[in-house]
């Protein structure tokens, strides 16, 4: 049963992920990009269970690499497009 | 009691959150609302982090919080300090390591507690799990690598061997996999 629900998960958010992309103007596609690598940082979640279970000493080791990974992935993810997205705005205001 | 609270809160707190991450996806889709959903986005991932903390069966913090403050420290630091002309490639790095760290959280499963036996379905998302994590980590660094221009022919060659090695690797992987 947990393999056809997290089946239908899986097939849903393939059609969402297509239809939130699917119309969107060239010049956001980066920034987009850069956003939607951020969201996968969601992997994080899996990596504080593998971290702090202390199943045993290598899956404690791996987990803290992985939270720490994730955790760039995150932070640097969010920081960087909104970065993009400043100098997106403040170029468009200039040219008004 | 208080488990089956704390948990049903927690699970609602991962809906709310995709819910944010949908919106921010939505408004990121716009120029006039792309840094909001930004914004709402990283919202969305701040609550999802908090409900993981509570998750059931996490007895020691100690290691989470170091791996949070470095990669917090990193990611940052990145972020900040990269010009604005070399963000294609930051972003790669970025998506690199997320890649890395799905790789390392399939390996961390495969060490399960003595005596609880993995079913062959979490064997297999495992396995999906450290050959995407690892075609992620892969691709992207060939693609910062082209992207910062240093990769030349002889680094080419070497990452193609690194490509190679870990091709055997996924064999071997799933060979053991359904041996298993």
């Amino acid at each position: 049963m947990e393999l056809v629900f997290l089946t239908f998960i899986l097939v849903l958010s393939i059609f969402l992920g297509f239809e939130l992309i699917s119309k969107v103007p060239a010049t956001l596609h980066t920034p987009l990009m850069s956003g939607a690598n951020a969201i996968s940082g969601i992997t994080l979640a899996g990596a504080f269970l593998s971290a702090g279970m202390q199943n045993s000493e290598y899956a404690t080791w791996l987990g803290t690499a992985a939270v720490a990974f994730a955790t760039i992935n995150v932070v640097g993810g969010y920081l960087v497009t909104d970065r993009m997205l400043a100098m997106f705005k403040s170029r468009k205001g200039g040219a008004k | 009691m208080e488990n089956i609270n704390l948990n049903l809160i927690a699970n609602l707190s991962y809906i709310v959150a995709a819910a944010l991450f949908i919106f921010g996806l939505k408004m990121l889709g716009s120029p006039a609302t792309a840094r909001k959903g930004n914004m709402l986005s990283s919202i969305g991932m701040l609550i999802a982090v908090v409900a993981g903390l509570t998750a059931e069966g996490i007895v020691d913090f100690k290691y989470i919080a170091a791996g949070m403050i470095i990669g917090t420290i990193i990611g940052a630091a990145a972020a900040r300090m990269i010009a604005m002309t070399s963000m294609p490639e930051m972003v790669a790095l970025f998506n690199g390591s997320g890649g890395i760290a799905s790789l390392l959280v399939g390996w961390g499963t495969l060490y399960a507690p003595a005596g609880e036996v993995v079913s062959t379905f979490t064997a297999v998302t495992i396995i999906l799990a450290i050959l995407i994590g690892g075609m992620t980590f892969t691709g992207s660094m060939i693609a910062y690598g082209k992207l910062s221009e240093t990769i030349g022919s002889w680094r080419g060659c070497l990452l193609w061997a690194n490509v190679l090695f870990n091709s055997l690797l996924l064999i071997a992987l799933i060979g053991s996999g359904v041996m298993f």
